[in-house]
């Protein structure tokens, strides 16, 4: 697939991931949420009936993107053509111009599948498999397959790229997209001790469509990816981070993760980010009025 | 192939309690065993152990705090799940079939997680739930009494994780 399909990607602007626990409220803020991201593979076994419910309720009010778990992309084992499917059947119905996921490992068949995001290991090896993957997907949903960076618990020694480069070998090779989660990058820095700006810069920007920002805790001096919090907290030092991407990368979406304490105030909290975002978005590029009501 | 090997490998580590431990007590001849070349083995002993085993634990902190929120959302579909009469034997012999009976990716990728480490209950104990589960009603025990009887697993033990 060529990168000019991600040229054609509208810009969305500034939203959050859809949590039912936060649904009310997302669906109550349409004058300040440009648009929202779902996790795919919850709607899976419901898209046969369209859209329903909550998901029907989120499309009418705003462009829905779709954002897998489970694809697994690092996987040797094929990837489920029912899998495909799916996510095919929902892009359909979300009118979606892009599905995305992350480079991970999740699985290895179904016996060996631990539900979480793990470490790539960046092999030569791992780069031809990833890259025949991303081929496959991409032609199979006939649309862009845009993948996030992850947190590392650690990395896998013996590589023969760094992930920067590995993700950005793959994006050159596939025209497949990049959607940097800054977090990640900032806590994987404090985390392994080095310069997150240095590393920032290392990413395939001109494959950059979308971003995701979102706040963590930090404990016995280890950031953890939470998304339980503001930004404005122990992840403070993400927003120069992101102030640099949207100046330097044509972002068509940033979303914000809020995926556990729900009790706090959507206002003080969501929409407190959601602002920020937008105010450092449009001064970087003030063209990007145009789509962040 | 390799490749596939060294997945797999790393995987069991991820999941299985057991397997880390024996790598971590021998982590060279764990690596021979499970068939990883001289590199991969390398790169897998290589791994901070503290790094591994945080990540390891932290993993079966979610699927033990998924797995109960989960079962509390869903005992009702739960139960009425394994009310089915083939319910015992489609748990633990077919993944697709586990996804017929609408169970949702995480709530059965739970179960053999669990299974794996051999969360066990009884018809009996899951009938007491039942009772004790406020949004079920006395139908849905006399129809699992009924199952019981009928399918002849009276007694018999399935690995259902709703003792947790």
């Amino acid at each position: 697939m060529s990168t000019d399909e991600l040229k054609k990607i509208p810009h969305f602007g500034a939203g959050i991931g859809l949590r039912l626990e936060l649904a009310e409220d997302t669906l109550a803020h349409t004058k300040e949420i440009n648009v929202v991201e779902i996790i795919a593979e919850h709607y899976f076994s419901s898209i046969e009936q369209g859209l329903t419910g909550i998901l029907a309720a989120a499309r009418a009010a705003y462009p829905v993107i779709p954002h897998g778990v489970d694809l697994s992309i690092a996987s040797t084992v094929p990837i489920e053509k029912e899998y495909l499917q799916h996510a095919d059947e929902l892009m359909r119905a979300l009118g979606a111009h892009y599905y995305s996921d992350h480079f991970a490992l999740t699985r290895s068949g179904d016996e060996l599948d631990i539900g979480h995001l793990s470490p790539v290991w960046f092999t030569k090896e791992m780069l031809e498999n990833v890259v025949a993957r991303v081929d496959h997907v991409q032609q199979t949903l006939g649309k862009p397959l845009v993948l996030e960076n992850i947190t590392c618990p650690f990395v896998i020694p013996g590589a023969d790229f760094e992930e920067p480069e590995f993700i950005s070998e793959v994006c050159r090779r596939t025209g497949c997209g990049l959607l940097l989660d800054v977090t990640n990058v900032f806590i994987n820095a404090h985390n392994f001790k080095f310069d997150a700006q240095r590393m920032i810069e290392r990413y395939p920007i001109d494959s950059l469509v979308h971003v995701h920002l979102a706040g963590g805790e930090m404990e016995d001096d280890v950031l953890i990816d939470t998304h339980s919090a503001s930004i404005d907290g122990v992840n403070e030092g993400v927003w120069p981070l992101f102030e640099w991407v949207v100046t330097n990368a044509d972002v068509k979406a940033v979303i914000i993760e809020r995926d556990d304490d729900f009790k706090v105030s959507f206002d003080d909290t969501v929409l407190n980010d959601l602002r920020r975002i937008k105010s450092i978005w449009k001064k970087a590029k003030p063209e990007a009025e145009a789509f962040l009501h | 192939m390799s490749l596939h090997l060294f997945q797999r490998s790393i995987l069991t580590l991820y999941s299985n309690t057991g397997e880390l431990e024996r790598f971590l007590a021998a982590p060279e001849e764990w690596s021979r065993d499970s068939g990883l070349s001289l590199a991969e083995a390398d790169a897998l002993t290589t791994i901070p152990r503290e790094q591994l085993v945080g990540f390891q634990k932290m993993l079966h902190r979610k699927s033990m705090g998924i797995a109960r929120k989960l079962l509390s959302q869903n005992r009702r579909a739960l139960v009425l799940t394994v009310l089915h009469p083939e319910a015992p034997v489609l748990l633990w012999q077919e993944h697709s079939t586990l996804r017929t009976l609408h169970l949702s990716p995480s709530l059965y990728r739970q179960f053999h997680y669990l299974a794996r480490e051999k969360q066990r209950t009884s018809f009996g104990t899951l009938a007491l739930s039942l009772l004790r589960d406020p949004t079920s009603s006395y139908k849905d025990v006399a129809n699992l009494i009924s199952n019981m009887i009928r399918s002849k697993l009276f007694g018999r033990i399935i690995y259902i994780p709703l003792v947790l």
